[in-house]
């Protein structure tokens, strides 16, 4: 083998290398995002609003991160946890967009031959399908973990002691951090395999990204708040909009 | 209760529903959480014996539960009567919780959230996280705080409370809602009209028909992407 094969062979394992070990944390990330819908907290972190700028600001794409977490957030605004429903896993949308859209875009930083620039939309436009393919498998793994915690609960009623009840509930902890992880890992996986294809996909302005997800998000929330004596508070948001709008010309 | 106290039970509550599960909901995480919050080897003795079976309530009026079956702990009389309360007190504020937090609260401050992102303004998440979690950590302390001092009259009291927050918070969120639909048909970026934004609106109606009926948003999202493609490819 020549020298020059050897490096560029060996230069090809280290950005596959490093590629995977940014999937990994990329993983890690999404999993410990993903244990505020609820295992840890509550806090809203996992809120596609917060949870793209957040894993934005920690992988270096905070403008992306409120982009997608704006848009995914519209989609979903209206799924609600009332009583014993499940609503639709958005929390992993939020995740799985974010994380897919970094993946791409540390695969191509490692290549500068291909024009990220050109492809950064079409990525982007993969990403929102990714999503809403999250929120389907995202709900299939939740249904999973709560069945494993079933074993739990059996677990801690059996306990006799206080720190059987303690270990127990905080066994939970290691399905649910699985379960982010392989949510994750899963669509990670998905964009890595559909990387070559990027640049078959349509290309869009972030405008016409945003069209669909503005059009669904308004629509949940005037079927959340419209009624016929609200109208007045409507026109009311509808005015100071416009005139900040102005302002802001 | 003093402020340590309420300290160490809103810690607790932070993990009331790690194990959630079919079968026992939250009833090894109410049992976890008056674990922790237990001062006597008595006391947990107690717990031991009598925290069992499932218990479905929402996560932020949990304080309520636990405080009202804490301040029983000191009254055997209450203790008898703790498990019928606890079966009625957890229909009752998970159905005012729920409405309040998740179908008021949450939809009406990420509204909030999606518009300030809309105007370009990177505090959004900020708001969010700092207006949401203001309410409902203030929540499982008043909760706790109540269920300690009132006993079972804490239910009452915190559904009126969930009723009243409910009613002074929609106006906002209908304000919000037209912001953001103003904010879509003058164009998402600053200083531009654009073209698209405009047909927002014909979007907006066919969202609506398809919401009211059911379908889902997922759906909703993967089929108009797919349209929108495929007239991009086409054009």
């Amino acid at each position: 083998m020549q020298i020059s094969e050897f490096r560029i062979r060996h230069s090809a394992i280290r950005i596959a290398m490093s590629l995977f070990a940014y999937a990994a944390l990329l993983c890690l990330a999404g999993a410990v995002v993903l244990l505020d819908k609820w295992t840890f907290g509550e806090f809203g972190i996992s809120q596609p609003i917060v949870s793209c700028p957040l894993l934005g600001i920690l992988f270096g794409d905070v403008g992306t991160g409120m982009f997608l977490g704006t848009a995914l957030q519209l989609v979903w605004i209206e799924s609600l946890p009332l009583g014993g429903e499940k609503p639709l896993d958005y929390q992993s949308a939020g995740v799985v967009g974010i994380t897919s859209f970094l993946l791409a875009r540390r695969a191509w930083s490692g290549q500068p031959s291909l024009a990220w620039f050109g492809l950064e939309h079409r990525v982007l436009f993969a990403c929102l399908i990714l999503a809403a393919l999250g929120t389907i498998v995202g709900q299939y793994a939740d249904d999973r973990l709560r069945r494993v915690n079933d074993g739990i609960y059996h677990l801690g009623s059996r306990a006799t002691r206080a720190r059987g009840v303690f270990g127990a509930h905080l066994l939970a902890f290691l399905p649910a951090l699985l379960r982010g992880a392989l949510t994750t890992g899963f669509f990670l996986v998905l964009m890595w395999l559909a990387l070559p294809l990027m640049s078959r996909l349509p290309d869009f302005t972030r405008d016409e990204l945003l069209l669909c997800p503005l059009a669904i998000g308004i629509a949940g929330l005037v079927k959340l708040f419209y009624r016929r004596e609200r109208v007045p508070l409507f026109a009311a948001g509808m005015i100071v909009s416009g005139v900040l709008w102005v302002l802001w010309k | 209760m003093g402020p340590l106290e309420i300290a160490r039970g809103l810690f607790a509550l932070l993990f009331f529903q790690t194990s959630w599960s079919f079968q026992g909901r939250q009833g090894l995480g109410l049992k976890f959480v008056l674990l922790l919050t237990s001062r006597t080897r008595e006391q947990r003795q107690r717990i031991m014996e009598h925290a069992k079976g499932a218990l479905n309530t929402n996560p932020f009026a949990a304080g309520a539960v636990v405080g009202a079956i804490e301040r029983a702990e000191y009254d055997v009389q209450e203790l008898q009567t703790t498990n019928r309360f606890v079966t009625t007190a957890q229909r009752v504020l998970a159905a005012g919780g729920d409405l309040f937090f998740w179908q008021t609260l949450r939809p009406a401050l990420t509204a909030l959230a999606v518009m300030l992102g809309l105007f370009g303004s990177p505090f959004a998440p900020f708001a969010f996280l700092i207006a949401f979690n203001a309410v409902t950590m203030g929540t499982r302390a008043i909760g706790l705080r109540l269920g300690y001092q009132q006993g079972r009259e804490c239910v009452p009291l915190l559904q009126g409370q969930f009723d009243r927050w409910t009613r002074s918070l929609t106006p906002f969120a209908a304000v919000v809602v037209g912001m953001i639909l103003t904010r879509a048909v003058l164009g998402v970026h600053p200083l531009r009209l654009s073209a698209p934004m405009i047909a927002t609106l014909p979007l907006v109606g066919l969202a609506w028909l398809a919401l009211t009926r059911r379908v889902s948003p997922t759906w909703l999202l993967l089929i108009s992407l797919l349209i929108l493609a495929g007239v991009k490819l086409i054009l």
